[in-house]
């Protein structure tokens, strides 16, 4: 029995069997072999390779159909090396030389072109490391014997432990078998955290060395909701979490039970929960949940599947998957949002001394106008087969989102120039997540049809905090009070105004603070599809005028801890299983 | 039109081999400028190797500096392992019965910018 703490990134508590991606650390004996055995390596080194090229081609058929071409051509640069002549004379070299045995062989071969690869300048290659280990691991399985556990066809519902999770493995992965994530890395923004809150699954990330602590077939307890893992449980810890995994059953049933219900009060004020997402695969689900709309598209997954910039007819394609499935709902597209904390594309390689308040989102589209102008266009094409409506990211200045909104105008004219149809009126905002722009929402309302409030961004400059750097972590808190004051100010403002008014930040999906924004006067929360019920429970069991006294008495506290507590009394109140 | 600055010498090893031939070929050789804006990673090495592979000539490609590299044209793993980001003058040299062609449609694809989109 072991217990690892890390950080849960996804809530909810699962006991399975454990199967551990990653086996950069597969240790590989060497066997000397005899002579006349040479050829027989050979062609099991050649069997396995060709076994490897046909999984590549299978899986990349599949995510073809499943996910389209970006994300497929990820495997190109696979096939790519498993077809190379050079690196098999290397290999084969090897064994004819050393008498290696294959798989020996082969791990040298690529441990060595590995080496290589991380020592490149350029980060992109550098990157490709990571393909590279993946091209090793699946000759290696192969070679091995063991069967390669194939992510896509699970015979068992299983955990997933790994390094930190790809992409590629992401997209590849069984999604009705898969129930839960451990990663050794990452954090509450990296790609496991997204993917594991859209699959409502729990998940805990930064353990730092779970792949050495658990073999394949360990039972294995993901705790999401307390980040932690329990490896090779005591019975009596067994017992427990059973008991805890039922009790969370009981309530995600009971939430299930009120997804059609209206969000509205006791006393019938209705409002909007909506849903984030990446993929617009992920849109059913949401509305399965109870989501009536997309509040925040993020796009960016356009730009990080492919090693290339997406062409005008690739983002056109996701859109109009996306508003298709949206079936006249709502379906609010963030513009491009990358740098700082996100997978830098290709070509900004500069490195920046302060990332966060460098060249990034809008400020970056406002720099590369061609870019943003693609899918801008795409965009405004796929408008007319649904509600969509646009959102700038990041605006910091008036000038900013003017000049955004006159690429906007521009594209529309070469639109009507070609006689190209689009939604002339689709209403455009912009994302509150700079102090300026909650500071002066005022002047900014007059210019868009709607504000929506990231808080993630808005917390982390307003209290100059990283959350990333574990050391300040505990400094980064939606209940802080200049936080919620600039919250309080953007929706008055918008209230004021008429124009629509959202917060999209992870603040919306905790149970902790709808009370609070709603008794602010929000009216739509957008949040990751799994979180609707129980905040639509919460917005289900009040009244108007009861939210508004807890904001008011939350908004008369002067340090986070008092709003915190008070927060989860009155929350508790209401889901007592909550907390 | 660019100019590409020709930084290698003439090489003097790859003919030597051959001589003793009747039909002696020689390579043929062409001064290419990386001009994409990622330079040669993956996916252009990809197209890179692909199209060498459809020729029957050998395809060698040196990259000049402090420390020149000659590699295979056909291997990926070695066009990666150039490290040409954008603006690295790279020779590509084919040897063989449709070493032309070879050269010519290679440069192309290389001034083309593997089509990568401005």
């Amino acid at each position: 029995m072991e217990i690892i703490k890390g950080i849960g990134v996804s809530p909810g508590v699962v006991i399975c069997p454990a199967i551990v991606l990653d086996a950069e650390d597969l240790v590989i004996p060497r066997r000397t072999i005899d002579a006349s055995a040479v050829e027989v390596e050979v062609v099991r080194l050649n069997d396995a390779v060709t076994k490897a090229e046909e999984e590549l081609e299978a899986l990349r058929a599949t995510l073809v159909a499943s996910h389209g071409k970006e994300i497929a051509s990820i495997f190109d640069f696979h096939s790519g090396l498993l077809r190379d002549k050079a690196l098999m004379k290397q290999i084969v070299g090897e064994i004819r030389t050393q008498l290696s045995n294959a798989e020996f062989a082969v791990s040298v071969c690529m441990r060595k072109l590995a080496g290589m690869f991380a020592k490149m300048k350029d980060v992109y290659l550098a990157e490709r490391v990571k393909d590279v280990y993946d091209i090793e691991r699946r000759v290696l399985h192969n070679l091995i014997g063991e069967k390669r556990e194939s992510l896509g066809h699970l015979k068992q519902n299983v955990v997933v432990i790994a390094h930190d999770l790809l992409p590629s493995q992401t997209a590849a992965l069984d999604k009705g078998r898969v129930k839960g994530f451990a990663c050794d890395v990452g954090g509450r923004t990296s790609h496991t955290a997204i993917v594991a809150r859209a699959m409502g699954i729990p998940a805990v990330v930064g353990l730092g060395n779970i792949t050495n602590a658990v073999s394949g077939g360990d039972l294995v307890i993901i705790d999401g909701t307390r980040g932690m893992v329990i490896v090779d449980p005591d019975p009596d810890q067994l017992v427990e979490h059973e008991e805890y995994v039922r009790q969370h059953v009981r309530l995600e049933a009971e939430l299930a039970s009120i997804a059609h219900l209206p969000a509205q009060t006791i006393d019938g004020h209705a409002v909007s929960l909506m849903a984030n997402i990446e993929f617009p695969g992920e849109i059913d689900e949401a509305f399965a949940r109870g989501a009536t709309g997309i509040g925040l598209y993020r796009t960016e997954f356009l730009y990080m599947a492919s090693d290339v910039e997406p062409t005008e007819e690739d983002h056109y394609n996701a859109y109009r998957e996306a508003v298709q499935r949206s079936q006249g709902k709502p379906l609010v597209i963030r513009t491009l949002d990358l740098g700082a904390d996100k997978y830098v594309y290709g070509k900004t390689q500069v490195k920046e001394a302060n990332p966060f308040l460098g060249d990034r989102s809008i400020r970056m589209c406002l720099h590369n106008l061609p870019m943003f102008k693609n899918q801008l266009r795409a965009i405004l094409r796929a408008s007319v087969e649904g509600d969509i409506r646009i959102m700038f990211p990041m605006i910091t200045t008036v000038m900013e989102l003017r000049q955004a909104r006159m690429v906007l105008n521009d594209v529309m004219e070469e639109l009507e120039d070609e006689g190209v149809p689009f939604k002339r009126d689709l209403p455009v905002g912009m994302m509150v997540e700079v102090p300026s722009a909650a500071l002066m929402a005022n002047s900014f309302a007059r210019e868009v049809n709607f504000f929506s409030i990231g808080t993630n961004d808005l917390i982390q400059y307003t209290l100059a905090v990283d959350r990333t750097n574990e050391k300040v972590a505990g400094l980064f808190t939606p209940a802080h009070p200049a936080v919620l004051m600039l919250i309080r100010d953007v929706i008055r403002a918008a209230n004021r105004q008429g124009i629509g008014i959202s917060v999209c930040g992870e603040m919306a999906g905790e149970p902790l603070y709808t009370l609070l924004l709603l008794g602010m006067g929000l009216n739509m929360f957008s949040m990751n599809g799994p979180d609707v019920p129980e905040v639509k429970k919460i917005i289900r069991s009040t009244t108007t005028e009861h939210a508004r006294q807890v904001a008011r008495k939350v908004l008369s506290f002067d340090s986070e801890r008092q709003v915190m507590h008070y927060l989860r009394e009155e929350t508790r109140k209401i889901i007592p299983e909550a907390f | 039109m660019k100019r590409v600055t020709n930084y290698f010498e003439p090489l003097s090893h790859a003919t030597s081999q051959h001589v003793g031939y009747s039909f002696q070929m020689t390579p043929i050789r062409r001064d290419v400028t990386i001009d994409n804006s990622l330079g040669l990673h993956a996916r252009p090495a990809m197209q890179f190797v692909d199209l060498a592979n459809q020729f029957r000539s050998a395809v060698t490609v040196y990259k000049d500096g402090p420390e020149p590299v000659t590699v295979d044209g056909k291997s990926v793993m070695q066009m990666i392992t150039l490290e040409a980001v954008q603006g690295t003058p790279l020779r590509i040299e084919a040897e063989g019965d449709d070493a032309e062609l070879a050269v010519e449609q290679l440069a192309k694809l290389v001034a083309d910018k593997f089509g990568e989109e401005e």
